[in-house]
């Protein structure tokens, strides 16, 4: 196994160990697990506070407390990671949650995503999120 | 609620509709361009990591249906991104040959779909194999 997959792999474990529903522990994966100059790439540009691109770790910090303020997450799951050999992992999230304010204020919904992340020097250097803005589960 | 906004999300939806119906073979003639580039995890001795062109993928994916009893499985998305989708899959099936032959199992992979000019130029495969690490 080349040493990119091996490292892509690692760090993707060590990411979902983080993030997943017993720990949900978002933030310090950021501040543990990303790379000072880390990008952050959304589906779409989401408003002043979400552009579709952030740059570097601590406006991605400053972009992930927003989104936690203005949503209540009721329950989410997570799978992977599913390493590919360039030395990049992706997850599958779905999140169960409801907006506090925005075009979709109080509705409750349920979303899935996968990310894909690209790892440099053991860090995440590249975060990916693939999702579909006109899909919303009832 | 669904909509094919795009004239990509169109093709991601018709080859999610066909992956489905097991039916990649024809999703590969009808939504892949001629020179699509394939990109597995590892490469193998069968199966090098990557692959050029529609006749080479085509045939990856036989080998592949050949190789493997598939008892059920399912996809997820199309996810969007840009010019990228990704889908998701999830596979319950034995393999017959390799490491693992004989034992039945259930895996889950992504593919990241690129496209360009209404086709398909190129595909990557992320997943975790038993023995990967």
């Amino acid at each position: 196994m080349s040493d990119t997959l091996q490292e892509a792999l690692a760090v993707g474990k060590q990411l979902v160990e983080y993030i997943n529903p017993e720990n949900c522990r978002f933030r310090d994966a950021i501040v543990d697990l990303y790379a000072d100059d880390a990008k952050h790439i959304e589906a779409c540009d989401m408003g002043p506070d979400m552009p579709q691109i952030t740059d570097g770790k601590e406006a991605i910090l400053k972009m992930s407390d927003w989104w936690e303020s203005v949503h209540e997450v009721h329950g989410h799951e997570v799978k992977g990671p599913y390493p590919h050999g360039n030395g990049s992992f992706a997850t599958w999230m779905s999140l169960d949650v409801t907006a506090k304010e925005g075009p979709m204020a109080n509705q409750r919904m349920q979303m899935q995503e996968v990310c894909v992340y690209g790892v440099k020097d053991g860090k995440i250097s590249q975060v990916e999120f693939y999702w579909d803005p006109t899909e919303s589960g009832e | 609620m669904s909509t094919a906004a795009s004239p990509m999300m169109d093709l991601a939806n018709q080859l999610a509709a066909l992956c489905r119906e097991g039916k990649n073979l024809e999703a590969i003639e009808k939504l892949y361009a001629d020179d699509i580039v394939s990109t597995e995890v590892m490469g193998t001795p069968e199966m090098p990591a990557r692959m050029e062109g529609k006749d080479a993928i085509k045939g990856k994916n036989q080998w592949w249906f050949e190789n493997h009893e598939i008892h059920g499985g399912d996809v997820q998305g199309p996810f969007p991104h840009g010019d990228q989708f990704i889908l998701a899959f999830s596979y319950d099936m034995t393999p017959k040959c390799g490491p693992m032959n004989g034992q039945r199992g259930q895996m889950q992979e992504c593919g990241l779909y690129t496209v360009r000019d209404g086709k398909i130029t190129e595909e990557k495969f992320f997943y975790h194999m038993p023995g990967q690490g």
